[in-house]
């Protein structure tokens, strides 16, 4: 146990790619693929090797390898603030959001994986848990598959590996949704609950005339309708979707930098806007 | 974030004799390094401009000087002070009207003089407390408590909400519990080295920190928080 007293110096940092292809095409309202990119960091220190990793261009391993791991040879693996810190100081005229972020992502992920390795301890006792199992919905239905492919996915997920709600890409063909729509609440039943994420390909008024139309199908969740960089389209969908979807539209898919959370939270979270307006009242009242 | 945690020197009670403050004032700063001093005000509002000057010339012009008034005064009384306090460059009036009132605060924010940083935050007990405060533009610095915040796991989500709205946070109180997760937290600037709770720590608890260069750091050979409480010591004082 004194080991852990002692400083744990990094000694290496190894970065590769690996591109591997889907089973099908795949494809949202904005983007197709026919094979994903992980890149995969090894971070070594004081005997121990975390992993972390992320899905992007295969540049990002160049970034960790030539850019990143020369900050961190040596240092203390312990101190991971300080080198969270470090790393994103030292981007800065890289760009932030994007390569250097996701590249950042999965290193840090493996140092708090080394933590972890060198007390010997499951990362979740380390981090104190709220809660000791992850609610799961499945995520898929792409544009490009079939009825009977979405329908033999989806059914999958509910019935087989117990999921209480789904996700299906739409807007790549938009007329065709309220179909696609259909069919995955056929293939799900009416227990389990039904999302939907345009990756932002609709404009305002069109989001807004599917939403009218999926809530037949009783949709509980619309992302990014519009593009998420429309922060002012986003907030004024949100009060204008059926009430059902109101607390479902998710609008952090693609936010990279965490401090553009805070203006997305002033514009969409109920809470936060009701409080303001009560404390216009307090204040009023005062 | 960081391996030691800057101190300010908090305590000139109305109560002393200005030549009592300027005796601890003037430890603070050149025997134990402190950056920063703060005194209460508010006690006597009319003898304040006085302790203010005394307080000034002890620690020399170099150091930062803070006040606190705990909620003393109203608005106008505490523009006219800060105006007057200015002459002798405060950096930082505490609580210039009461915590509660998040207008009064907001409204002193942009009216202080420019240098001159308003700071509230010790009476936040929840995440709400500490929003209310940062998204109503009431504070320059704030100010958590991780005993009435809720402890660690608080103490880290308010530093979390400081970093979002990018405002610095400034730990408040005792300074052995803060310690360590004051070397964690993002946009900490400083703890506060309260006379009274220095004074106890130092006598209760093996490992409370000491100050040197006018900061405190961890000791790393020693686990946990690194304080062990000395039962037999503190028994005279049991209730």
């Amino acid at each position: 146990m004194i080991l852990t007293r002692r400083d744990a110096a990094i000694e290496t940092i190894r970065a590769r790619a690996y591109s591997i292809p889907t089973d099908k095409p795949e494809a949202d309202g904005t983007f197709a693929w026919n094979a994903t990119t992980l890149v995969i960091v090894e971070v070594m220190a004081a005997g121990k090797t975390g992993i972390g990793y992320t899905y992007n261009d295969a540049s990002v391993a160049k970034l960790i390898e030539a850019t990143l791991a020369p900050l961190l040879i040596g240092e203390d693996a312990w101190n991971i603030n300080a080198l969270w810190l470090r790393m994103f100081q030292h981007i800065r005229n890289i760009g932030r959001s994007g390569i250097a972020a996701t590249a950042i992502s999965a290193i840090d992920c493996a140092l708090w994986d080394v933590k972890a390795r060198l007390l010997d301890i499951p990362l979740a006792r380390l981090l104190g848990v709220w809660r000791v199992r992850v609610p799961l919905y499945g995520s898929g239905g792409f544009t490009t598959y079939s009825d009977d492919e979405m329908r033999e996915q989806l059914s999958h997920w509910v019935d087989e590996d117990g999921c209480r709600w789904v996700k299906i890409k739409i807007g790549s063909e938009p007329p065709r949704d309220p179909h696609r729509v259909r069919v995955a609440r056929g293939a799900i039943g009416d227990d389990a609950g039904l999302f939907v994420d345009a990756n932002g390909a609709l404009d305002g008024k069109q989001a807004l005339d599917y939403a009218q139309r999926f809530s037949e199908q009783n949709v509980v969740w619309f992302e990014e309708p519009v593009s998420s960089d429309d922060v002012a389209g986003l907030a004024a969908l949100r009060n204008a979707l059926p009430a059902r979807m109101e607390h479902q539209c998710a609008v952090v898919a693609h936010v990279s930098a965490r401090t553009q959370y805070r203006p997305l939270r002033h514009c969409s979270d109920g809470d936060f806007s009701d409080r303001l307006r009560t404390m216009g009242r307090e204040s009023s009242s005062a | 974030m960081r391996e030691r945690v800057p101190l300010y020197g908090s305590g000139g009670f109305t109560t002393y004799s200005d030549d009592e403050m300027r005796e601890q004032l003037s430890r603070w700063v050149f025997e134990d390094g402190c950056r920063w001093v703060k005194i209460k005000i508010g006690s006597e509002p009319p003898r304040d401009p006085h302790r203010v000057h005394v307080a000034r010339e002890a620690i020399g012009d170099c150091a930062g000087l803070f006040v606190d008034a705990n909620g003393a005064l109203d608005c106008k009384q505490a523009l006219d002070y800060a105006n007057r306090f200015s002459e002798e460059n405060v950096a930082w009036f505490e609580e210039p009207v009461s915590s509660d009132d998040i207008v009064g605060l907001a409204s002193l924010r942009y009216a202080l003089p420019v240098h001159m940083e308003l700071a509230a935050g010790e009476y936040g007990y929840t995440q709400d407390d500490f929003r209310t405060l940062l998204a109503n533009e009431a504070i320059d610095v704030l100010q958590a408590d991780v005993t009435r915040c809720g402890g660690i796991t608080g103490f880290l989500r308010v530093a979390a909400l400081c970093d979002a709205f990018h405002r610095p946070l400034s730990a408040h109180c005792a300074p052995a519990m803060h310690l360590h997760v004051a070397c964690a937290a993002p946009r900490l600037r400083h703890q506060e080295w309260f006379h009274d709770h220095v004074r106890i720590e130092q006598m209760l608890f093996d490992g409370a920190p000491r100050a040197i260069d006018g900061a405190i750091a961890p000791d790393l050979s020693r686990p946990g928080c690194g304080l062990d409480f000395k039962h037999a010591d503190a028994q005279c004082y049991a209730v």
